[in-house]
């Protein structure tokens, strides 16, 4: 084990070292070479009070090294993936190794052209959207070939076409899309000096597929089309996007011939010491993929975007929200603020303060007996409670060297529909987490966290604490463990206990840590992927330059 | 500039040609017409799923049951349970009987089928659409797919005997063509109709007590002398002969069981041809 830290930590030098040499010679005359490194190791030891098995490989990686060049117009890079043989709870036909992104650019004339892959983003994403996200295992890039100009005064146009990636291979079908972006105040003379901004957009999307299926009769082009508004005066902002599909029968829709939409309403007001937002979203039938017969994360075109609040305390993401494509309908609505100092409210120092309220239902649906599966009227909700969140957080400095942050939280998630945990039914927790941080000297802060989960149903309660030790900006050092006393099965009342130390130097960020991490859902932008319980050493390493 | 305007001209025509396409299939007009396959190919289909799987009655089991009507003894069914969904629950509870066989946890190791979700299967472990792990709503046309290859070999049943519990038999494979593959022989022993707990989603209450399942796979037999078949190149017409021999379990009704032979190819792990035969 000693033989393998001194490894990766020489590793790690020597990649970093060399980079930065490299970088630094190419950018005299020749260019310059940018890009980043991560490497995540497991090594897995069998614990059979968790349910964690015996590993055959014993220690698991996900790698990668992005290298960028730029010189003038040009633009050049390219990324090696290495998964020797994938960490756990990663799909399992990401293990292997080889080129995973390549791509060239240049820009002429005000036209920007891509070949090889990309990402792009139409509007919110609701028909299109490729992105990667390490944490998920999700990698949606496009092969294929980019245009993008301005035509005219704020007037942006993009196409597309290409396949999308699919684990070391592409998917089965093609995509070709189109998006036009105008910004009205700098197309429009008469609008240059209006305080109100407007801006409309509008994209199309289509795919193809050939439809080997001898039973059905599949459409081939699978097309959409979305249209977008944005209004900003002063505080206010609104925006919102409309998208549809035709039909489309996947694996995901149970093969119904249904057409699909989308609707997405974003307001939001902010001040100095006040802001609210408001979020609306409609979803129905709205799996977007470019091979009808995939699942889980794999070969999505389109983004739903999620409207639940984003939690990051440990026990706060027990329970997740899970977009539902294939319907659902809610909002969310968000005030924070400031309480000033020296106020009754804001005592000496301020206090900050947030509340937030979420609420989805799924949406109404009449089954019919033909093939399009069910009607839905676009104005009403489902009977049924998909999710539903209430947050309250006070963040108070309570003198030059400490800070407390308060929050309770109320999480309702009707796992018969986001099956984000083995319990079937509704999970109703209650929670609670006291964060204080305590600065002993300077750049040297005791961190402290105690959460408490409370729920009748699923695994039971949870206790936990965190403490964590930072010299800042370079050094941390922490322990944790999460308690589920309240486990009906009293073999998995246990505690989860692991330790973490982590170096940081300019860029490059290192971690070791050892100990059990508890089964769970890990969710990025409403995609979600499921994490095995797991006992044993993690070192991660990453930089970037 | 005024080649620029043609230039942003052209790109706005091309997008326009790009994005025109779209089928909208008239709702009366779903159904293909299937050709029937003169074919000896048979296409081994392994369904992968577990008793807590609430999703796979509604579309693996139902996919499975249309396949057997549109493609008949033409495929061979095994069906799989294993990973997270096919866990037992403490003895006395639904769920505590145990679909999980050695030889399905090792398949599903080897192919990691669970890790990515049920339900899924393979068809002939070959790849389709860039991947050997399946939707169900890939299978029909991986199976066409498959059929539309003749058969590289030929597997027959003989000498079926069952002699004190022991229930033995001999296999020939013979080759339709002259072939450089090194092949194996593997045999899989299937029960039908097992009835026992399963969780389905589409229904209310979901778990269901008295469910059938079919297609079980129960266990995988070595052949004698060994699996290895046509390890150098072969001649058409050769033909190699395996046996076996094997007790039931008492908790298997040797009426609903059969025994399933599969050759596969040793460099790809592609089944070249399967065959079965009803026990009893």
């Amino acid at each position: 084990m000693v033989q393998f830290r001194l490894f990766l930590g020489i590793l790690g030098f020597i990649l970093v070292n060399t980079f930065n040499l490299s970088a630094q010679v190419l950018s005299q005359d020749l260019g310059q070479i940018h890009g980043n490194f991560q490497s995540d190791f497991q090594w897995y030891q069998k614990d059979s009070v968790i349910g964690v098995p015996e590993v055959k490989e014993k220690i698991g990686s996900n790698s990668l090294l992005q290298l960028n060049f730029t010189r003038g117009n040009l633009k050049a890079g390219v990324r090696f993936e290495a998964y020797q043989p994938v960490l756990l709870g990663y799909d399992s036909r990401w293990t292997g190794s080889g080129i995973a992104n390549r791509f060239v650019e240049y820009k002429f004339n005000g036209i920007e052209v891509t070949a090889g892959n990309f990402y792009e983003q139409f509007g919110n994403g609701l028909l299109l959207r490729s992105y990667q996200s390490w944490s998920l295992g999700f990698d949606n890039s496009i092969d294929g070939f980019r245009v993008k100009s301005n035509i005219y005064k704020g007037i942006n146009i993009t196409a597309l076409a290409g396949h999308q990636r699919y684990f070391f291979n592409k998917g089965a079908g093609t995509i070709r899309g189109a998006d036009v972006d105008i910004q009205l105040n700098e197309s429009i003379a008469s609008l240059s000096m209006s305080p109100v901004k407007l801006s409309l957009g509008g994209s199309f999307v289509s795919k193809y597929q050939k439809d080997e299926d001898p039973i059905l009769k599949l459409p081939e082009n699978v097309a959409g089309g979305a249209v977008r508004t944005g209004i900003v005066y002063k505080d206010f902002s609104l925006a919102s996007e409309y998208a549809y599909k035709i039909n489309d029968p996947s694996f995901t829709n149970a093969n119904i011939y249904k057409t699909g939409n989308a609707y997405l309403l974003n307001l939001s007001y902010t001040r100095s010491t006040i802001g609210f937002s408001l979020n609306l979203k409609r979803i129905d039938n709205m799996d977007f993929r470019s091979d009808r017969g995939e699942s889980g994360n794999n070969l999505l075109i389109n983004y739903l975007p999620p409207i639940t609040p984003q939690l990051s305390y440990g026990l706060t993401t027990l329970y997740p929200y899970a977009t539902q494509p294939l319907g659902e309908m809610g909002f969310q609505s968000e005030v924070s603020g400031r309480f000033v100092p020296e106020s009754s409210l804001g005592g000496q120092y301020g206090t900050m303060y947030l509340l937030n309220y979420c609420h989805i239902n799924d949406i109404h649906k009449k089954q019919t007996k033909n093939v399009l599966g069910y009607e839905s009227d676009f104005t009403k909700a489902g009977d049924n409670v998909l999710y539903k969140s209430f947050q309250i957080e006070i963040n108070k400095k309570l003198n030059k060297n400490a800070k407390v942050i308060t929050s309770y939280f109320y999480i309702e998630a009707n796992n018969k529909v986001l099956r984000i945990a083995e319990y079937d039914g509704t999970i109703y927790s209650n929670i609670g987490v006291i964060d204080f941080s305590y600065k002993l000297k300077p750049k040297h802060t005791l961190k402290t966290q105690v959460q408490w989960l409370k729920t009748a149903q699923d695994r039971g309660d949870w206790a936990s604490l965190l403490l964590e030790y930072n010299i800042s900006p370079m050094f941390f050092a922490s322990i944790n463990d999460d308690y589920n006393y309240g486990n009906k099965d009293e073999t998995l009342a246990v505690h989860y206990i692991n330790g973490n130390v982590g170096i940081i130097k300019g860029t490059t960020r290192f971690t070791i840590g050892y100990g059990r991490q508890r089964a769970g859902v890990v969710c990025v932008g409403g995609l979600c992927r499921l994490v095995p319980a797991t006992n044993g050493l993690s070192v991660s390493l990453s930089s970037s330059f | 500039m005024k080649n620029l305007i043609v230039l942003r001209l052209s790109i706005c025509i091309a997008i326009s040609w790009l994005v025109s396409s779209c089928d909208v299939v008239p709702l009366d007009q779903i159904e293909e017409k299937l050709t029937q396959r003169a074919s000896d190919k048979k296409v081994l289909v392994e369904y992968y799923t577990g008793h807590k799987c609430g999703n796979c009655p509604s579309n693996g089991g139902k996919t499975i049951a249309e396949l057997k009507k549109v493609f008949g003894d033409k495929i061979e069914v095994i069906t799989i349970h294993a990973g997270f969904f096919a866990n037992v629950s403490k003895a006395g509870q639904p769920f505590d009987y145990d679909f999980k066989t050695t030889a399905g946890d090792q398949l599903d190791t080897e192919y990691g089928v669970t890790v990515t979700g049920t339900p899924k299967g393979m068809i002939d472990r070959t790849g389709f659409n860039n991947t050997k792990i399946l939707t169900p709503t890939n299978w029909a046309a991986a199976i066409n797919k498959r059929l539309a290859d003749s058969s590289l070999v030929k597997i027959e049943f003989s000498d079926i005997l069952n002699a004190n519990n022991q229930i033995s038999g001999k296999i020939t494979v013979r080759l339709n063509a002259s072939s450089n593959e090194a092949m194996e022989l593997k045999l899989y022993i299937t029960e039908d109709s097992v009835v026992n707990w399963q969780r389905d989603y589409s229904l209310e209450p979901e778990d269901i007590e008295d469910y059938v399942h079919h297609d079980v796979l129960r266990k995988d037999l070595q052949p004698v002398p060994n699996q290895s078949i046509f390890e150098n190149p072969t001649n058409k017409g050769t033909s190699i002969e395996r046996t076996f021999t094997f007790a039931p379990s008492i908790d298997w009704r040797i009426e609903q069981c059969k025994i399933i032979a599969v050759v596969r190819a040793k460099g790809d792990g592609s089944v070249v041809q399967c065959e079965s035969i009803k026990l009893f």
